[in-house]
């Protein structure tokens, strides 16, 4: 129909010239298509984050450590709550959403299908993983759908203690003994590869229709180059070695260069059978939802609850 | 007659804010009235009102005191980094792995 399509020049024109656009707005279905399956994707992943470092709350080597980690995990599931009621605006129930994800139906994030087998992951999320977070959040902040980039605001505040607790725990791994620092050197041996998959492929700006639709502001390459820039020196001072023996930063160009990461094995974790981290994470969320789901009747109000004679 | 308690946002992406009350007959009175008393000079580009009497109040401030110490939840809670990166190169060092790779000038953006 000439009418929307007309309407939709004028709404693509008001996004490249860096408007905004809220809940109440009109906006062409591809839009809100694309923003759901996105802001689902991130709350999804705000939940399947929380589970791996739910893991080592019981296990943490001090009570100080037991306390900020189990303030990070709660954090993470609050924005997990934060960003549904956001996707919800575009149409998708709450409710749907999590079922979804419990089932195994819903997406989310490459770095959260992996297991933890050390303290020395809890460092690796709560600094690298989390730094990789904070750089695709941040670009966020400028999304055109107002009500995501307002909750932007305040997982970006919130992401900044997580930071400080996890370059804490990096830290303090590193400057210690032998075993803890080689510890951390295993753990980040592993996390390199899932953090490089996690900004996605080298996608031009005039190729991505996340940045076509003003979803994304900046391209994948464009994160990944952020978090190796910041990230990467810091491993180093600590005396970490970065396990790609080719990654340098060319002065004269001032990129880094780096060995092309395997883009099948992304395919295959996000697309393929679920791995057994994620299957045993997802078991236990379906067990808990069916347990607790005479409390969640309660609290909701959804039915009464049976009350013995 | 009911008042309404009239929340603005100067720019677009600015949070709403509470910038005053208005005595109206209905809320589309009110969304008519409160142009007219908080927004005849550019005060914003977008505005809402909620009936006062809808608006419920935090009435026991003693609420947002905490009575344990959870300074892991705020920055100050966090010190000591400079210190804590200094010992962390002079591990490496005594350890024979300081990486002094190649890296961007402190400030340097890097391109892409």
């Amino acid at each position: 129909m000439a009418d929307s399509d007309q309407r939709t020049e004028e709404f693509l024109a008001h996004i490249h010239a860096g408007g905004k656009v809220e809940a109440t707005s009109w906006f062409p279905d591809t839009y809100r298509q694309l923003n759901l399956k996105f802001i689902e994707m991130h709350a999804n992943s705000e939940v399947m984050g929380a589970l791996p470092e739910r893991e080592w709350i019981a296990r943490a080597p001090t009570l100080r450590r037991k306390r900020s980690l189990a303030a990070k995990v709660q954090d993470e599931v609050g924005h997990a709550h934060l960003i549904y009621r956001v996707a919800e605006t575009l149409g998708k129930p709450r409710q749907q959403m999590y079922d979804d994800l419990i089932a195994g139906r819903g997406k989310f994030h490459n770095v959260f299908h992996y297991p933890t087998h050390s303290w020395g992951d809890v460092a690796c999320i709560g600094f690298l993983v989390d730094g990789a977070a904070i750089v695709t959040q941040r670009a966020l902040l400028d999304t055109s759908y107002l009500p995501y980039a307002r909750v932007m605001r305040r997982v970006v505040a919130e992401e900044s203690l997580h930071y400080r607790h996890g370059e804490d725990i990096m830290l303090a791994l590193a400057s210690g003994t032998d075993a803890q620092f080689e510890m951390l050197q295993e753990a980040v041996n592993r996390w390199w590869e899932p953090i490089m998959h996690f900004f996605g492929t080298d996608v031009a700006a005039e190729d991505d229709p996340m940045i076509h639709w003003g979803v994304k502001r900046r391209t994948n390459e464009q994160s990944r180059q952020e978090w190796i820039n910041t990230y990467v020196p810091k491993m180093w001072d600590m005396g970490i070695e970065t396990p790609d023996p080719a990654l340098r930063y060319d002065q004269a160009g001032g990129v880094w260069h780096y060995t092309e990461p395997d883009w099948d094995r992304l395919k295959q974790i996000v697309k393929g059978e679920p791995t057994e981290a994620t299957a045993t994470r997802l078991y236990w969320r379906q067990a808990l939802a069916r347990d607790h789901e005479w409390v969640r009747q309660i609290v909701t109000g959804d039915a009464a609850p049976a009350v013995a004679a | 007659m009911p008042t309404f308690e009239v929340f603005g946002r100067r720019k677009a992406d600015d949070p709403l804010e509470h910038v005053g009350a208005v005595h109206a007959a209905d809320p589309q009175t009110a969304l008519l009235l409160v142009r007219e008393t908080h927004f005849r000079h550019n005060e914003g580009v977008d505005y809402a009102v909620v009936p006062s009497d809808q608006l419920f109040r935090l009435d026991d401030p003693s609420l947002l005191e905490r009575r344990i110490d959870m300074d892991y939840r705020l920055q100050a809670g966090y010190s000591g980094f400079r210190e804590k990166r200094q010992a962390a190169r002079e591990a490496a060092d005594e350890r024979g792995r300081a990486y002094l790779r190649e890296r961007p000038a402190p400030g340097r953006k890097v391109e892409s």
